[in-house]
């Protein structure tokens, strides 16, 4: 048997969906627009995609390789929080789009 | 009356500048400083500038005295640089956009090193040394373009100097070049090192491996003789080609920018090349030399002047930009 060869983590793609609310519509949507935009990596067999629902924003990540998954779910959840923060600190009262 | 905001991260400095007409109200900077002998890897400089940017931002708002309603434009850095710096900040600029309700601007980093140069020595129409840890392009504006006339090969005069001080566990405080520098001042003996010109194009990677084997033995030479004789040697690369790109242009002026550009050596040698041809050299010092916000501010503020918009679909980072890739809308002379 080769060991070299097995890793049985990459069997089949996996996924995670994520499911974030906000405290209105219009901040999810704010999220959303700042997060959208980048591509994951070239060398990454990882994609996200990106959606909303009312005030609740749904990321749904595919990859052949959990461990590259790890990484695209850490990095968006730092981006994600890198958004609440700017939000908490510079939106404007009653903040509409 | 255009205020607008930069903000810039894609090395391992992290600014935010305030700009209304062509005058700086406010240009804060975080950087991120490795211990001796190491680099700044991409994901920690991402890192950085995610847990400083909120705080940064707010000094520069209060250093400006600008609330956020007065300000006309958000710009960010599109590149070049390293992707995840670059998309932190792109991200926290796309969100402040929004939430102030401002248009939003990509701006080539390189193109903002040139505009705020050009800015702040008043330089009409110079050959542009731009030298960073980063980037080395010999750059001469024609015809709405910043073409590039000559450049390095492989890695960029700052990229040199950075990994020799991180060979020689050098302080990366302020920066490795200023501590190359200090250094180079009490050098006393000129090590030939290998000198790579090509045309118009440069290579330092060869120098490079050639003085590590240097500082692993050190033989009779002191680090200060191999700082100096480093920048010596480099420095003279720098000269030679961009006295090429004054010939070639009939050039009279000398505009120097970028990290690499606030060393006084580099400045002297420019400056002897410059007065034996008539000409003149113009630099910045480290507030607009290195990496900064309001370089971006003022490089998006002429772009708005003349009408540029980024899309949101275009508001994407990328590692490789081009400085010819940019059309010059806001000059108009030949």
């Amino acid at each position: 048997m080769d060991n070299a060869s097995k890793d049985s983590l990459n069997c089949s793609p996996t996924s995670a969906e994520l499911h974030i609310p906000f405290p209105s519509a219009d901040l999810a949507t704010v999220a959303y627009n700042s997060l959208r935009v980048d591509k994951e990596p070239k060398r990454s067999t990882t994609t996200k995609v990106l959606s909303l629902e009312a005030n609740i924003l749904k990321v749904s990540f595919t990859s052949g390789d959990t461990r590259q998954l790890r990484t695209a779910v850490n990095s968006f959840l730092d981006l994600l929080i890198l958004v609440s923060k700017a939000i908490d600190e510079f939106a404007p009262l009653d903040f509409k789009i | 009356m255009v205020v607008s905001i930069g903000f810039e991260g894609s090395a391992n400095k992290l600014g935010i500048g305030i700009v209304r007409d062509g005058i700086v109200l406010a240009n804060p900077r975080r950087t991120f400083i490795t211990p001796p002998g190491e680099g700044f890897k991409p994901v920690d400089t991402a890192n950085h500038h995610q847990l400083n940017i909120v705080l940064l931002l707010k000094e520069a708002l209060d250093e400006a005295k600008i609330d956020p309603h007065e300000i006309d434009v958000v710009c960010y850095t599109k590149g070049p640089g390293l992707g995840s710096p670059l998309v932190s900040v792109a991200v926290f600029a796309r969100t402040v956009s929004q939430l102030w309700g401002k248009p939003i601007i990509g701006v080539n980093h390189c193109i903002g090193h040139i505009e705020m140069a050009r800015l702040i020595t008043g330089a009409q129409n110079p050959i542009v040394l731009y030298v960073s840890g980063g980037n080395t392009q010999i750059i001469a504006y024609s015809q709405k373009r910043y073409r590039i006339f000559g450049e390095t090969v492989d890695i960029a005069v700052g990229n040199c100097l950075d990994r020799f001080a991180r060979l020689l566990k050098l302080s990366n405080h302020p920066s490795p070049g200023h501590n190359i520098e200090q250094l180079a001042k009490n050098g006393k003996i000129y090590v030939p090192l290998p000198y790579v010109v090509k045309g118009m194009d440069m290579s330092f990677s060869g120098v490079l491996t050639y003085i590590e084997d240097f500082a692993t033995t050190l033989q009779e030479y002191t680090v200060e003789d191999l700082c100096f004789s480093l920048q010596e040697t480099v420095f003279a690369m720098l000269v030679e080609t961009t006295e090429r790109a004054m010939a070639h242009c009939g050039a009279q002026e000398v505009l120097i920018c970028g990290g690499v550009g606030c060393n006084i050596r580099l400045q002297e040698m420019m400056a002897e090349m410059c007065k034996e041809r008539g000409a003149k050299v113009f630099a910045t010092d480290e507030r607009f030399c290195i990496d900064n916000g309001a370089m971006i501010a003022h490089a998006g503020a002429e772009m708005f002047n003349v009408g540029v918009l980024t899309s949101w679909e275009d508001t994407f980072c990328t590692q490789r930009y081009r400085t010819d890739e940019v059309e010059v809308k806001w000059r108009n002379d030949v």
